[in-house]
């Protein structure tokens, strides 16, 4: 059974389609980078996968089960890290609050031993009551990261885990991500920037409202495909590794 | 001591609660213009229910007034959903005040009924009213207590919320009707008008002050009592309307405080 699928899936908002027949299969086990230009798509295809939307045409299947009509099914085993502007800072929450919440909402305990666990994992349990609102960019993503790690899911699904992130709070990330990675979890993670995720996916998905290309970046990553996605030329160097890599200014999305 | 003082020196405690509860939730969920909205809305349900008083129709106002405020959440809850929330709010805010002067234009020696829910007066309760405002206070802190953990979630990630299978929709509808509970539980005591100052500026100076959940509640609380306690002191001395001093003081507090930030 593969852990998500997507069947000739299309979808949009109000009129104009957002996503047209997506096909793509994504093993269990599997570290996917979703990669597109701005209003490509990426987030909606997290969406999709959470069963938050109804796809318009076709099914979107995680771990076997429809994600729209069987969410309940699945919805223990998947952890999500939405864009970091989504969330929203007026209440003065602290790291720990901000782990915990969640289980509370659901009605459930949470030990603190768990929390200082998850925290530890990403390197924040010294200030575990800081606020968060007080935080940098790559310290809360990490809390955030922490916080999806508290149930240890089998599928993981991260919108734009970098953006805003300082360097060292992404190396952080990328190591724990690997580190699940080869625990066999299954990660999905939208970026703008694939670099400091090239040495450990598996397969890229380069998105425009289709897919334009997926598999090895070494495949993926070609002059052709990338005009197809961003509609512009894009420089691309091999690494001594035998990495292909596109550069891309730093931009922010 | 006076029946009427008595009674007002605690439903200022009671509202205090409200304004602490409802307001500080209320600056959380970035929805300050839904206490205006709700107030507002209450405000013609209280307009229909004079006008129903004068024709000989027994109607209650607090009643009246709740599910005008609830029929606005509805609207409001709606609205957010749809991601267009300040047109919703704005039409259903004139559409209310426009139904409350029309009912009030019909009704005969309205006046000063009308002007004691648009401004308040704290010092007129009623043993009907006083018992109004103790019972929907202990219902909001009750039900605000049960989902205490479910408001701030999808206050603070609504995306991840939802992702949780937790019923977004449906848990903000319940803390935006909950809101309007205690909104309209202060309406008579502190008047449409100024409910506002009394629920959002402590509220909001509290934000700015408190470092914690907590210390949130706990500043807005005791904001909100000492503008309420300070304006039935004053109207005690010089005779001005105790809700227009309470709400001043409030709101200047807020701004001295957010000034120096
Ligand atoms: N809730 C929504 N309602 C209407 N249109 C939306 C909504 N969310 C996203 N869109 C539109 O759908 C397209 C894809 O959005 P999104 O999936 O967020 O793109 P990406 O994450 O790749 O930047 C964009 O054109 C965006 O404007
Ligand atoms: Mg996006």
């Amino acid at each position: 059974m593969k852990a998500i699928e997507f069947q000739d899936v299309s979808f949009s908002y109000n009129s104009e389609e957002v996503l047209s027949d997506l096909n793509l299969e994504i093993g269990r086990g599997e570290f996917v980078a979703i990669l597109g230009p701005n209003g490509a798509g990426k987030s909606t295809m997290l969406k999709l996968t959470l069963g938050l939307l109804r796809p318009k045409k076709g099914t979107v299947k995680v771990l076997g089960f429809n994600a729209y009509e069987e969410r309940d099914k699945f919805v223990d085993k998947v952890g999500y890290l939405p864009q970091r502007e989504e969330i929203h800072l007026e209440a003065p929450l602290t790291i720990s609050q901000v782990v915990k919440l969640p289980m509370l909402a659901k009605g459930k305990k949470v030990g603190e031993e768990s929390v200082r666990k998850a925290l530890k994992i990403v390197g924040l349990e010294n200030i575990s009551d800081k606020l968060f609102s007080e935080l940098s960019g790559g310290q809360q993503q990490k809390v955030l990261l922490a916080r999806a790690l508290l149930s240890d899911p089998e599928i993981l699904l991260l919108d734009e885990p970098f953006n805003g992130v300082d360097v060292l709070s992404q190396e952080k990330i990328v190591e724990v991500l690997a580190e699940m990675s080869s625990r066999g979890k299954t990660i999905v993670a939208v970026v703008h920037n694939i670099n400091p995720l090239l040495h450990n996916i598996d397969r890229v998905v380069l998105l425009n409202r289709r897919v334009v290309a997926v598999g090895k970046p070494n495949e993926v990553f070609s002059e052709e495909n990338i005009v197809k996605a961003y509609g512009t030329s894009i420089p691309i160097v091999v690494c001594e590794e035998g990495y292909t890599h596109p550069l891309y200014g730093d931009y922010h999305g | 001591m006076d029946e009427l003082i008595l009674r007002a020196l605690i439903a200022s405690l009671l509202i205090s609660l409200n304004a602490s509860v409802a307001g500080t939730l209320t600056v959380f969920r970035r929805a300050s213009f839904l206490v205006a909205g709700s107030a507002h809305s209450a405000l013609a349900g209280v307009a229909l229910a004079l006008f129903l008083n004068s024709i000989g129709i027994n109607a209650h106002y607090f009643l009246l007034a709740l599910t005008a405020a609830l029929f606005f959440a509805l609207l409001s809850a709606k609205a957010a959903r749809k991601g267009d929330v300040n047109v919703g709010i704005a039409t259903a805010f004139s559409l209310s005040m426009a139904l409350a002067a029309i009912f009030i234009s019909l009704t005969r020696n309205s006046a000063s009924n009308a002007w004691q829910f648009l401004f308040g007066d704290i010092l007129l309760l009623t043993v009907d009213d006083f018992a109004i405002v103790t019972i929907s206070t202990a219902f909001v802190l009750l039900a605000v207590s049960f989902f205490y953990h479910k408001f701030l979630f999808i206050s603070f990630d609504p995306s991840g919320a939802e992702a949780m299978c937790l019923n977004v929709y449906l848990y903000d509808f319940m803390l935006i009707a909950l809101i309007s509970v205690s909104v309209v539980t202060a309406l008579k005591a502190v008047g449409a008008i100024l409910v506002f100052s009394i629920f959002i500026a402590p509220s909001s100076t509290a934000r700015i002050l408190g470092r914690s959940l907590s210390s949130v509640f706990v500043i807005s609380f005791i904001l909100a009592l000492s503008s309420l306690y300070l304006g039935l002191l004053t109207s005690f001395f010089f005779s001005i309307p105790s809700g227009a001093v309470a709400a001043a003081i409030a709101s200047l507090v807020y701004f001295a405080v957010s000034w120096k930030q």
